[in-house]
């Protein structure tokens, strides 16, 4: 297992879920409600743009910390495997 | 198979990691759930923000002036909703509580608020008391809210007029040939009468009337006549002359009016839940969402539904946190809460894509009592 890739997963988890928290706070402060609930197309472009930034940041976030989790678990189950692997020691021989 | 065990165990990982999320998101509705004190007192802050705010239809930019209204009508109405669950759950709320909901009737009574029915019907709903004219979409909402306020707060200022709303709209369900009543003219939906429903059997319990030949029929017609024999949904829209179907089965519809029912009719509104479970309610992962349409039926979003996403309503997934606490489905409302909570971005008590209305409706729904407290006495 590559710790470095391990450390790499973490901060883009860390930096999309600082990219959410900012999101969050300005959807409140901009007032975003109603943005994608409206039936109309006269909401401001802004309170849209703002709204999807945030959906789509947090559905970033959420499926990067489930890939993170899966891609570390699969490492290190592969790194698990491998010395106990019969076909691997002949090979390195 | 040697090979597959990382594969395997990442896709494990995947999942685990999906139902932390889920947890994490929907840990603060188990104290929603269980009706605690402080939870409750959290949203209501929440909601005080908006009551102090003395919003405007133009504080809704929705682009048509009636949504604009109707929103800000249907802010007030969940949060005087909520005020009031939460106070006859805590009677320590009710002081506070029932100044707040008197607060709420005010800015839902003021002329712009009233603007959009008076628009639609071409007079003021409160200066056509005793008219022909029903004007469902204003009064039956206010009566629902006036009603509540009436039941928690008997001396409230607005219990005179709640007498008077209510009188006009019992004088035009009595006329009702078809058990329903115009919301705006030409215009008949199912869901806003259940409003007038639930506003009546409310009505009935703080003045100590009895509506409840008017209320039994009026349920019993909604139940008989209005439901898809499918699936057990109500139909969203039907024609104010006949009452033929304009409009299929719905969740967005059913929900609602399951919701409102449930102060008149326990059963019915169980009945309503039963038939979303069966055809709407979905849980994958910990997550809970509730489709727009039954299975094998499809359509668009619209002001109802909020956006319909693969399928999934986001109006009728709020809706159903209210059912499931009414009667007893502490999963579907743990996990529903926790979808509300992720893609509704809760921060602070406030949900940051739902503004007023979207915290309104989630502090009536997540106070939403059990259904027998309102079965008949």
């Amino acid at each position: 297992m590559n710790t470095k890739h391990v450390v790499l997963r973490s901060v883009a988890c860390l930096a999309l879920f600082a990219a959410d928290q900012i999101l969050v706070a300005l959807a409140v402060e901009v007032g975003v409600a109603g943005a994608l609930l409206s039936p109309s197309s006269a909401v401001a472009l802004e309170a849209f743009a703002v709204a999807l930034a945030f959906l789509a940041c947090r559905a970033a976030l959420v499926l990067s910390l489930a890939s993170a989790a899966a891609w570390t678990v699969a490492d290190a189950v592969r790194a698990l495997l491998r010395p106990a692997d019969p076909t691997a020691e002949p090979a390195r021989a | 198979m040697r090979r597959a065990l990382p594969l395997l165990a990442g896709a494990a990982a995947f999942g685990l990691v999906l139902r932390v999320v889920a947890t994490s998101c929907g840990w603060p509705a188990r104290a929603l759930y269980d009706g605690e004190l402080e939870a409750q007192r959290e949203v209501a802050r929440a909601m005080d923000r908006w009551v102090e705010a003395d919003l405007t239809p133009d504080d809704f930019s929705t682009g048509s002036a009636r949504f604009d209204g109707e929103w800000l009508l249907v802010t007030g109405v969940s949060a005087v909703l909520g005020y009031g669950q939460s106070a006859l759950a805590h009677p320590e709320l009710r002081a506070l509580h029932a100044e707040r909901m008197d607060d709420a009737l005010d800015a839902m009574l003021a002329e712009r608020a009233r603007a959009f029915d008076a628009e639609a019907w071409g007079r003021d709903p409160l200066d056509d008391l005793g008219s022909e004219r029903p004007h469902v979409a204003f009064l039956a909402y206010v009566s629902l809210a006036a009603a509540m306020t009436r039941l928690v707060h008997p001396r409230s200022r607005h219990a005179a007029l709640e007498q008077r709303i209510v009188e006009h709209l019992v004088a035009r369900y009595e006329a009702a040939p078809h058990g329903l009543c115009e919301t705006y003219p030409g215009e008949t939906y199912p869901t806003d009468n259940t409003a007038f429903f639930g506003a009546l059997a409310l009505h009935d319990r703080a003045s100590g009337e009895d509506h409840s030949a008017l209320l039994s029929r009026l349920t019993r017609t909604l139940d008989q006549r209005y439901r898809d024999p499918r699936t057990g949904l109500l139909y969203q829209h039907v024609d104010a002359e006949d009452g033929a179907i304009l409009d299929g089965p719905r969740g967005s519809g059913t929900g609602l009016a399951a919701y409102f029912v449930g102060f008149a009719s326990p059963a019915l509104s169980r009945s309503l839940y039963d038939s979303m479970r069966a055809h709407l309610v979905d849980r994958t992962l910990g997550f809970g969402t509730t489709r727009e349409y039954p299975t094998g039926e499809g359509g668009f979003g619209d002001v109802d539904s909020g956006p319909v996403i693969f399928g999934q309503g986001v109006s009728v997934t709020g809706f159903t946190l209210a059912l499931a606490r009414m009667h007893g489905d502490r999963d579907t409302f743990v996990a529903t809460y926790a979808t509300a909570a992720l893609v509704g971005g809760r921060s602070g008590g406030h949900f940051a894509l739902g503004g007023p209305l979207g915290d309104g409706l989630l502090f009536a729904f997540t106070t939403a009592l059990p259904a027998e407290r309102w079965e008949a006495p």
